[in-house]
């Protein structure tokens, strides 16, 4: 018998034994079933909960910058151009999105281009960060509720938040690092569309 | 969203359904693939490939755990697209080592064309598992399902890398035995 024969006989085994053997972080967590949870169990995740919604209702109160760790830019354009050729490369991204406009273009250590946008009362909406390498760009150290690793065109894009709404995004592609920031939170089917326009 | 809620928007064919399947499994379908590709843009490729044979398999099909049944898809693909891969590329890999480990199991590849019955042999390795008590199945699918290497299998079940191995070779004995008892040429 060929062991390529072997192989292919495997992959149809029975589901539950597939499932069984799933190595950790393959399969996505199952709610979880109040069944198996002892009292002392369930009264241990309830006081988990307590302190996990407490701490969030405290973030919350914060000051909601996302920019924990802003530095002052070096210099603000009037054009993406020009600040492309101060960085040295190029970013995509849109004019406008929704009714936003682009209110600032800023580069940051001749290294990172940001360009802010904002609504009609001239509130900062949105934040679009590029550099060279793959370091973590947002700034943004702030602890979130949810993660999720959303697929947008080809990029992989890890995408922050909390209850399916999504603030921050950020993604490594072709050698340059990407960072989203949002003032309002979007669900993941946007946070994605949003990944997509940028390049 | 639950796997029932997603097969009921590819049978309406809606789009979305592909979105939320990666969503909840596209995690799961990349480590597949990687594990066997050991390429990030073989891996894409091999999941978008899944997608789109979920999408044109559902309907008719209608599956229980959307898990399993995307990961089988993937596999497959992973798999078939492994062997298109050129022999320059190939060796050193956790997939090779799963065929050289195989191949002590069930014999060297041979040029003589195979006529099996790729269901019945299915039927006969679950049959197998089934025997088997439940960490040995459970590092014998790892390992070779998963294609997950074994120190990687050592740490998920606690014990040491040379009992991984040790419990692969008698398993894949047993296992070598059981296919002859079910007449199985080996």
């Amino acid at each position: 018998m060929k062991k390529e024969t072997m192989l292919k006989a495997f992959t149809d085994i029975d589901d539950d034994l597939i499932e069984e053997a799933a190595p950790a972080g393959y399969l996505p967590k199952k709610k979880s079933v109040f069944g198996w949870l002892n009292s002392k169990m369930l009264a241990g995740a309830m006081a988990v909960l307590m302190i996990a919604v407490v701490s969030a209702l405290i973030l919350l109160n914060t000051d909601q910058n996302h920019n924990v760790n802003l530095t002052r830019p070096d210099i603000v354009y009037s054009t993406l151009e020009e600040a492309e050729k101060k960085a040295g490369f190029e970013l995509d991204c849109p004019e406008t999105y929704h009714e936003w406009t682009v209110s600032r273009i800023s580069v940051y250590s001749e290294t990172m281009i940001e360009v802010i946008y904002q609504n009609s009362a001239e509130e900062e909406m949105m934040r679009v960060r590029k550099a060279e390498g793959s370091d973590d760009i947002s700034g943004d150290y702030n602890h979130y509720a949810q993660e999720e690793t959303l697929q947008a065109g080809t990029e992989t894009v890890t995408a922050k938040g909390s209850e399916d709404q999504f603030s921050l995004l950020t993604w490594n592609d072709q050698g340059y690092s990407y960072a989203v920031l949002l003032q309002e939170p979007v669900s993941s089917e946007e946070a994605a569309g949003i990944a997509e326009m940028i390049h | 969203m639950e796997d029932f809620e997603i097969v009921e928007m590819y049978w309406d064919r809606e789009e979305n359904a592909i979105a939320q399947t990666d969503r909840k499994y596209g995690k799961y379908c990349r480590k597949i693939a990687y594990s066997i590709l050991f390429d990030r843009e073989d891996t894409e490729e091999c999941v978008n490939d899944t997608y789109l044979q979920t999408w044109n398999s559902i309907p008719p099909q209608r599956p229980e755990k959307l898990s399993t049944y995307v990961g089988k898809i993937c596999r497959n693909i992973a798999i078939n697209l492994y062997e298109k891969m050129s022999a320059a590329k190939r060796g050193g890999t956790q997939t090779d080592a799963c065929l050289d480990e195989m191949a002590e199991a069930v014999g060297r590849s041979s040029d003589v064309e195979e006529t099996l019955d790729l269901t019945l042999l299915t039927d006969a390795i679950n049959k197998f598992l089934r025997r088997c008590e439940k960490q040995t199945r459970i590092i014998f699918v790892q390992r070779y399902w998963y294609m997950v290497p074994v120190s990687r299998i050592a740490a998920e079940n606690n014990i040491s890398e040379s009992k991984v191995k040790m419990t692969l070779l008698r398993t894949r004995e047993k296992l070598k035995e059981f296919l002859q008892e079910e007449g199985y040429s080996i």
